[in-house]
């Protein structure tokens, strides 16, 4: 778990920009990550907290339907929206559009 | 210089007669010397192990995982409150829903709880808004509308 080299700008910047999540600000940062027009994932960011509890690491790992290596990847590099969509579609969360 | 005297006797006031105290019977012998430090030894020896057991309680006290229920969400009743866990989780306080994919940070169990419900009413005003939603949304959209009065 790599929650020690992440702060919560990257986390938010790294939903932005890979998954397209549009933050709101209301108390803490929230937003979803939308595909195909259908609400999937909502990802929860507590304000200020550099670096990110481990508990708190995992949750938001969670709330993305990721392990905890998979999140490390998110903010790392090597997965990106379309890997992102490959997992979802593996827990079957979103259908596979080729099916 | 007359407040130093007595002006009656003429005295100064050291000299007065001091006046005597009937005994009670329950008057301790004096404490000798070597008898006070041991004393004041073993008081300070107590005081420093209050110190360490009260350092104790306090890691004991927020170190224990909480449960608590919220029941207003939105400035609604729930007709089925929504079980929360706080513990702790590095200098603060992570506050997650048992059944809602939620959590709530902060510096103390009140604090984390208070984002917790923050983040119950915005996904409530979210969910309730539009139906476009994964199956896994539109069920605790469901569990809303059915249990919010």
């Amino acid at each position: 778990m790599k929650n020690a080299s992440f702060d919560t700008l990257v986390v938010k910047k790294r939903c932005e920009d890979k998954l397209n999540i549009v933050f709101r600000h209301n108390g803490e940062l929230n937003g979803w990550f939308i595909s195909g027009r259908l609400k999937v994932a909502r990802i929860t960011i507590p304000k200020g907290r550099k670096p990110i509890p481990p508990k708190t690491y995992k949750f938001m790992a969670k709330q993305l339907k990721l392990t905890v290596e998979e999140f490390d990847g998110l903010l790392e590099c090597p997965i990106g929206y379309n890997e992102y969509i490959q997992i979802l579609i593996k827990q079957k969360v979103i259908p596979d559009p080729g099916e | 210089m007359s407040a130093y005297l007595d002006t009656s006797q003429n005295r100064p006031i050291d000299e007065w007669p001091r006046p005597l105290r009937q005994p009670t019977g329950l008057e301790q012998p004096p404490l000798r010397n070597s008898e006070f430090w041991s004393l004041d030894h073993r008081l300070g020896k107590l005081s420093a192990q209050c110190d360490r057991l009260a350092e104790e309680l306090r890691k004991v006290k927020t170190s224990l995982s909480v449960a608590v229920k919220i029941q207003l969400i939105a400035g609604r009743t729930l007709t089925t409150p929504l079980d929360v866990i706080v513990e702790p989780d590095d200098e603060g306080f992570i506050a997650r829903c048992v059944d809602l994919p939620l959590f709530g940070y902060g510096d103390d169990q009140y604090e984390a709880v208070e984002c917790l419900r923050k983040e119950i009413d915005s996904l409530y005003h979210d969910l309730i808004q539009d139906e476009d939603a994964t199956e896994e949304w539109l069920q605790i959209r469901r569990f809303f509308e059915k249990n919010v009065t």
